[in-house]
């Protein structure tokens, strides 16, 4: 492994710094660019091992991985909108409607 | 290209193309042409399905590996293609009282997903697996929030938007840990290079059952189930609960058998251990539940929990039961979200009407409606000459084989504490005060939920008393899975 664990560290720690704001997060805002920072952690990931391995596997998900997150981003926020059109919030815990 | 490639791409170059037919028609107003909208999506549905057809003898790959031509992916692609047939019958003219503004947008979101469901259980390469997973999942979110201005259905939408982007990024992490100690992507390089599971290995394959155990809803990943398939128009809660889990459940073997399965002892733990607390969890919750819709939302974590026991046994036949369970499980569970949602489909008013008691002398008002749910129920609780039983005998049978006899007996004894609910909406129907209905009736059952509802409630029937046919073609899908 050598110099490819390094990088691997840093994307667990991005990646449990992402999980961690999720959890904690009120804002639906916030949530949505701590996911957006769990997806990019696991592209460092695939960058590194992509390197280590060399093999081009790893940087073609990383173009994959970048589209979809786009398009995921791009729904979210549609949601997100219109959660805010029916509740007049876009914090987590006003949203309760659902329950049992 | 060479011919196995062109075989493999038809089926989704027809749903593709069909999509953007129905994509370009939608601006030359649609509803102006011969056919009723949802006869486009059926009809698209159908051919797809019969370019299907010559996967059922091969056992190949395409595309240099990424993608499997054989008699697994046919048999998903057809559970997926006919769940989405049959929620395009059953939204029919209802989903306005559902308050969702009828238009193309939403038969393209469900034909998108059904073609990224196809592309996962037929994913042979990481890559394609996430993509076929996010093209599927993204639709869907946007088919939960589809009642716009319904406080519900928005809210449903969002948690079930934060959740499932949230299990993607897991199983994406899963899959470079994977990538990252075995160096392919591949499911065939993967098996030839796993060796002795390494810590990263094992990390790995943890979080990818992670993010399939969100989608396929399993305790102890289920906390948005109910809130999502109560929140979503009802048509919508009965394609998530079959279309999306088919699809994962098909996808999840796969790679679990092909990819992971020389491995299973390290993770067939974790597996017992999701499958006995959703079976447990899922029927203990479902048991005070008054919504009907809640309730079939826990139903479906104990039937995720029931399909998990199948991925114990895999080479004692627990595979074909697996793909067998899926199947009888799709045609049950259409039929009661098909039910609700002509009861709740009435009135405006009636959006939130899915209690339990709201089906109190439906039985007599409604002979079709109560003959569907009265079969639907009885086979969701294994009752004997019903499919639900044939399935769930097959897959306490293959645990059996394969030494997990404990396990085998849970799951027998959850399928006795499930009888209690399900039979409670039965007698709810037929034996419980005034043989009329308390509400305003819904209108007329127009033709396509009716069609449905028949087809559905034939199809258990006959999975129940001609079985053994189906199971043979599930183990020939699920041999050719473990050749790869």
């Amino acid at each position: 492994m050598g110099a490819v664990t390094g990088y691997l560290y840093l994307s667990a720690l991005l990646f449990s710094l992402g999980v961690l704001g999720v959890l904690v997060g009120r804002n639906t805002i916030v949530i949505l660019m701590c996911v957006e920072l769990m997806l990019n952690a696991v592209n460092i990931a695939f960058e590194a091992l992509s390197v280590h391995f060399q093999t081009l596997d790893g940087q073609i998900a990383v173009f994959f991985v970048m589209s979809v997150a786009a398009a995921e981003v791009a729904v979210g926020l549609a949601i997100v909108i219109t959660l805010f059109r029916n509740y007049l919030s876009v914090e987590t815990h006003d949203a309760v409607t659902l329950r049992g | 290209m060479s011919t196995i490639d062109i075989i493999a791409a038809a089926p989704l170059f027809c749903m593709t193309f069909g999509i953007l037919a129905l994509l370009v028609l939608d601006l030359f107003r649609i509803d102006a042409l011969p056919f009723p909208r949802l006869w486009w999506g059926v009809g698209i549905c159908g051919a797809t399905a019969f370019l299907f057809w010559p996967f059922l003898s091969m056992n190949e790959t395409a595309f240099s590996g990424m993608m499997a031509v054989d008699t697994f992916t046919f048999a998903f692609a057809l559970m997926i293609l006919g769940g989405s047939a049959v929620t395009f019958m059953l939204s029919d003219e209802l989903l306005e009282g559902q308050r969702v503004e009828p238009s193309a947008d939403l038969d393209l979101l469900v034909l998108f997903s059904a073609l990224g469901g196809i592309m996962m259980v037929a994913a042979t390469h990481m890559m394609l697996l996430f993509v076929g997973f996010e093209l599927l999942s993204i639709c869907v979110y946007v088919l939960t929030g589809s009642a716009r201005n319904q406080r519900a259905s928005s809210e449903g939408a969002l948690k079930y938007f934060i959740l499932g982007a949230f299990s993607s990024a897991f199983l994406l992490y899963g899959m470079a840990l994977v990538y990252g100690a075995t160096g392919s992507m591949y499911y065939s390089g993967i098996a030839a290079h796993i060796g002795e599971p390494s810590m990263m290995l094992l990390i790995g394959i943890g979080l990818m059952i992670f993010g399939f155990g969100f989608k396929v809803s399993l305790v102890p990943f289920h906390f948005w189930t109910p809130d999502v398939y109560q929140g979503a128009p009802t048509s919508m809660s009965g394609f998530m609960a079959v279309v999306v889990k088919a699809a994962a459940f098909g996808a999840f073997f796969r790679l679990m058998a092909s990819g992971f399965g020389s491995v299973s002892a390290s993770w067939s733990a974790m597996v017992a251990v999701l499958a006995v607390l959703s079976m447990t969890i899922g029927n203990v919750i479902a048991l005070r539940q008054t919504s009907v819709k809640r309730m079939l939302a826990y139903s479906s974590i104990a039937h995720a929990g029931y399909a998990m026991v199948g991925f114990l046994a895999l080479g004692e036949g627990g595979g074909a039961a697996v793909v067998f369970y899926m199947l009888v499980y799709s045609l049950m569970t259409l039929a009661a979200f098909g039910v609700v949602l002509v009861v709740s489909s009435g009135t405006e008013a009636q959006y939130d009407q899915d209690s339990i008691e709201s089906l109190q002398g439906l039985g007599w008002t409604h002979p079709l409606l109560g003959i569907a749910m009265t079969v639907a129920m009885l086979s969701l609780a294994g009752v004997p000459p019903l499919g639900g039983f044939i399935g769930k005998f097959y897959l306490f049978s293959a645990a059996v084989r394969a030494g997990y006899t404990s396990i085998a007996v849970v799951a027998a004894l959850n399928s006795v504490i499930s009888l209690y609910y399900y039979l409670r909406v039965v007698v709810v129907m037929y034996f419980s005060g005034e043989r009329q209905l308390s509400w305003e009736p819904p209108r007329v059952l127009v033709f396509g939920p009716r069609l449905a509802l028949i087809l559905l409630t034939t199809g258990t029937l006959y999975m129940g008393i001609f079985s053994s046919r189906y199971y043979e073609t599930a183990q020939i899908a699920v041999r050719s899975l473990m050749q790869l």
